[in-house]
């Protein structure tokens, strides 16, 4: 974080060189990861000024004083090292250090009027007043909630959703603030994440697009994959899944929570995050991908040593007759949420590839519901 | 719900149905209806081919490293503010602006001849400290309270949405190459694609309420694989009956009508692209720019098989943001997008099309002028470049800045900036937009509702011939 948000070897501001604390950190870590821009209520509704307008959660000031509190940090092996290569020491992997030399010891104004005092040795002290002051905004809890539910649940939760979790990030019942497994919890066990629990209220949609790479993890989970090497070996992504693990191409992640799909979506005012990077090119290069992951099956004899192979066994049991292959593909892979009218063209079509051929009944069926809409969406 | 929205509707429900024709036709209904509504004129139909390219360099650019006051004056204010950031001055590759003031000389970060190259050629043009205003904003108003500012100053996202929206506030998904589409593809009778085409993915640029973008790789269009050969036939047709099933959510339908459109699109794309010239002027290599640029090359070459008169195209590219290690990446950052600009200027002359293809960036910001130590980070106003053999080249456009001319006075806290050195725009983003979107063909009638705050500005920079 300290590298990929700059803070690492961030100064005090230098009058003679001219030069000023890094403000990357100071900025993304409000916006992006704690409080956002405007002020929230606890179901993340903005909360709305005298003329009806949302309030800015800190000026550029706040920002300016952030990167201040962010100043003095790096490398056990001294501020100015730069391990890169093989010049990496253990030391290296070891917390960051605070250097007070490089420390801005001014007072700095903090979120909420809290104070970092600056001051000798005030390295440390500032950074715990000015996470502390973070940690405790308002905006922590439903900021928090409303992103935890739309990565696992939902796009677009009713404001009641979000404020039941949120309440449970407050207060987790025992007292304590912040209790992110509590909060998991009431993220996957609430009435509206619910299979045949009511719908939420107009405009509100449940589901989600599934983000293309959990499309390949829902196939490999359920189907034991596993490679003769026990890798798994998955070079360059991004090409065909628009994602790389720990790789996003910037701090906005792969995509935005606050995105509108344009068109139908955009029009009703709904988010669609993982829509952002689906596209023509990247929703046929992702399909194509998994065609071809479903082909590498335990016993295919073009298998080698790396190749991440699905056990198709089961399933290729089930062949001969289409609607169990299709009953089986349903619980496996959407939870039997299939439709009655997906459920018969899967079956059809089923019947009508070769029945002296199993496998490539199986492989087939994986292929289509694989690209199909309804799997793209998770509910 | 409004009539608008009841009309999309039926589009949205009815399109993984359709087959291109009957989607075409039903767009055609909606544009009827979008044009009574709106009051402005019909466009009646062009025999000539005009295409804008959006290149928008990601992350912040900073731009005022990339084109520099060169005569002594201001290069030593120059090198001041910018300390350790600046560039020496004998490194700078000299351009010949026409038009400038007594004794002003500028020159481009020694990354980018191929822009001087361009801009002496007189097919270049720089844009000077540009940027996202509501209406005409001082330094005094800046920080008098309650002046109207758009929101979320210094934020990459909300920056980067005002840029490609038309207006400078935080509302809408639209952009405004998408609202210009919405209007012009109706002159691109017969076809079958839409007329704006992305190079990366989905981008608020060119969503418009109508017309979406079609996304195609540096590479081409992506084909549906593994469909052939024994009983692929049957499977698509499964696919395909899926695709068109009635979904009772909006978030299937969506997906539905990307894979559809997937495969509709990538047949009409991939036949006339078979018939494409082949492209000699060399692009440069490991160039994530430049394979963009000349895929956009290659279908503007097949555009009568397309029936398209009209193109709007985008590519991005980046991080631009810079906040460590500049003097390291800013070199090979700029040096990308010079070279793949100089070829693909070249390729339009290659391909007769120069003076129909307007070539241009955006960028949500530029820098502070003061550095944070071995970076910089987020400011405002900055500097954009356009390209095209009917822009009015070798020149510098833009509104007087406070200190009196059209490139601002770079003093840290002086007349023109904040105490880093952050510029404040004296030129609107809408303004260089509409110059753009005007000379593509939108009415002044149809601008004024896609730019609701050009109305506060001059509302033509006068760059575009």
């Amino acid at each position: 974080m300290a590298k990929m948000l700059t803070f690492l070897r961030n100064k005090k501001g230098d009058t003679v060189l001219g030069t000023s604390p890094d403000e990357n950190y100071a900025r993304e870590v409000m916006q992006l990861f704690s409080i956002g821009l405007v002020e929230r209520n606890l179901d993340f509704s903005p909360v709305l000024d005298g003329e009806g307008q949302p309030i800015p959660t800190y000026a550029q000031s706040m920002v300016q004083s952030y990167a201040k509190v962010f100043t003095g940090w790096s490398y056990t092996s001294g501020f100015n090292s730069n391990p890169v290569g093989a010049n990496w020491s253990p030391a290296d992997y070891e917390p960051l250090v605070c250097y007070e030399t490089y420390h801005d010891e001014s007072q700095k104004i903090l979120l909420d009027n809290e104070i970092a005092p600056g001051g000798a040795d005030s390295c440390e002290p500032d950074l715990d007043a000015g996470l502390s002051a973070i940690e405790h905004h308002a905006n922590v809890a439903p900021f928090i909630s409303r992103q935890l539910i739309e990565r696992f649940t939902s796009s677009n939760p009713s404001p009641a959703y979000i404020e039941r979790v949120a309440s449970v990030f407050v207060n987790d019942g025992h007292g304590v603030y912040g209790n992110l497994g509590a909060v998991v919890v009431a993220v996957l066990t609430d009435a509206e994440a619910r299979y045949g629990a009511p719908p939420p209220p107009a405009p509100y949609v449940f589901g989600k697009a599934r983000e293309p790479l959990l499309k390949l993890t829902a196939l490999w989970r359920y189907y034991g994959a596993a490679a003769t090497d026990g890798l798994y070996a998955l070079p360059n992504p991004q090409k065909n899944y628009a994602e790389r693990p720990l790789g996003a191409p910037s701090v906005f992640n792969f995509y935005l929570p606050d995105y509108l799909p344009p068109g139908e979506l955009a029009d009703a005012g709904l988010f669609g995050p993982e829509f952002q990077i689906m596209n023509e090119s990247t929703v046929v290069a992702t399909a194509n991908d998994l065609t071809l992951r479903t082909n590498n099956y335990v016993g295919n004899p073009t298998n080698d040593d790396t190749t991440v192979a699905i056990d198709l066994a089961p399933l290729v049991a089930l062949a001969s007759t289409p609607s169990s292959l299709v009953a089986a593909l349903d619980h496996d892979l959407m939870y039997g949420g299939m439709s009655d009218a997906m459920t018969s063209t899967l079956t059809d079509m089923v019947a009508a590839l070769p029945a002296n051929n199993p496998t490539g009944r199986v492989t087939g069926a994986l292929q289509v519901l694989l690209a199909s809409p309804e799997f793209a969406i998770q509910k | 719900m409004k009539r608008r929205d009841f009309l999309r509707n039926i589009a949205c429900s009815s399109v993984a149905f359709s087959t291109g024709g009957a989607l075409l036709s039903q767009l055609g209904m909606i544009d009827a209806a979008l044009a009574a509504q709106s009051g402005c004129p019909a466009y009646p139909p062009v025999d000539d081919y005009k295409a804008l390219v959006c290149l928008f360099l990601m992350g912040g650019n900073d731009s005022f490293n990339l084109l520099i006051p060169s005569d002594a004056a201001r290069y030593a204010t120059y090198a001041a503010s910018r300390g350790a950031m600046g560039i020496a001055q004998n490194a700078l590759v000299p351009i010949s602006a026409l038009g400038t003031g007594g004794g002003e000389t500028y020159g481009l970060h020694p990354s980018c001849p191929e822009l001087a190259s361009v801009f002496d050629a007189g097919h270049g043009a720089f844009v000077v400290n540009v940027g996202t205003v509501l209406q005409p904003t001082t330094k005094t108003q800046y920080l008098t309270p309650g002046y109207p500012l758009p929101p979320q100053l210094f934020s990459h996202a909300d920056q980067q949405g005002q840029w490609q929206y038309g207006q400078p506030t935080a509302n809408g998904s639209t952009g405004w190459g998408g609202l210009a589409a919405d209007r012009l593809h109706v002159l691109n009778a017969g076809a079958t694609i839409p007329m704006s085409i992305s190079l990366s993915g989905q981008n608020r640029f060119q969503a418009g309420m109508s017309i979406q973008p079609y996304s195609i790789s540096g590479a081409g269009p992506t084909a549906l694989s593994g469909y052939n050969g024994a009983n692929g036939a049957t499977r698509l047709a499964a696919l395909e009956a899926l695709l068109a099933q009635s979904h009772p959510d909006p978030l299937t339908r969506t997906y539905a009508s990307k894979m559809s459109n997937a495969i509709d699109w990538y047949n009409t794309m991939q036949s006339a692209l078979a018939g494409a010239p082949p492209i000699t002027t060399p692009f440069p290599d490991n160039n994530p720019v430049g394979d963009a640029l000349k895929e956009i090359a290659s279908v503007i070459s097949v555009r009568s098989a397309l029936s398209a008169k009209r193109q709007i195209f985008f590519v991005s590219y980046g991080s631009f943001d810079t906040h460590d290690d500049q003097l390291d990446d800013q070199p090979s950052l700029l040096s990308t997008i010079s070279q793949a600009l100089g070829a693909f200027y070249a390729a339009t002359e290659e391909l007769g099309v120069a003076s129909s293809v307007a070539t241009f960036t955006m960028s949500e910001f530029a820098r502070t002028l003061n550095t944070d130590g071995d970076g910089t980070d987020h400011a405002w106003g900055g500097i954009q470049f356009v390209m095209g053999g009917s822009v009015i080249g070798q020149r510098l456009y833009g509104t007087p800045a406070a200190s009196g001319g059209i490139f601002p006075d770079q003093t840290l806290d002086g007349p023109d900036c904040l105490s880093r050195g952050q510029m404040i725009p004296a030129t609107s983003c809408d303004q260089y937009a509409a110059t753009l979107a005007r000379w593509l063909g939108v009415s002044d009638c149809d601008l004024a509702t896609i730019f609701p705050y050009l109305a506060n500005f001059a509302p033509d920079l006068g760059f575009m011939g």
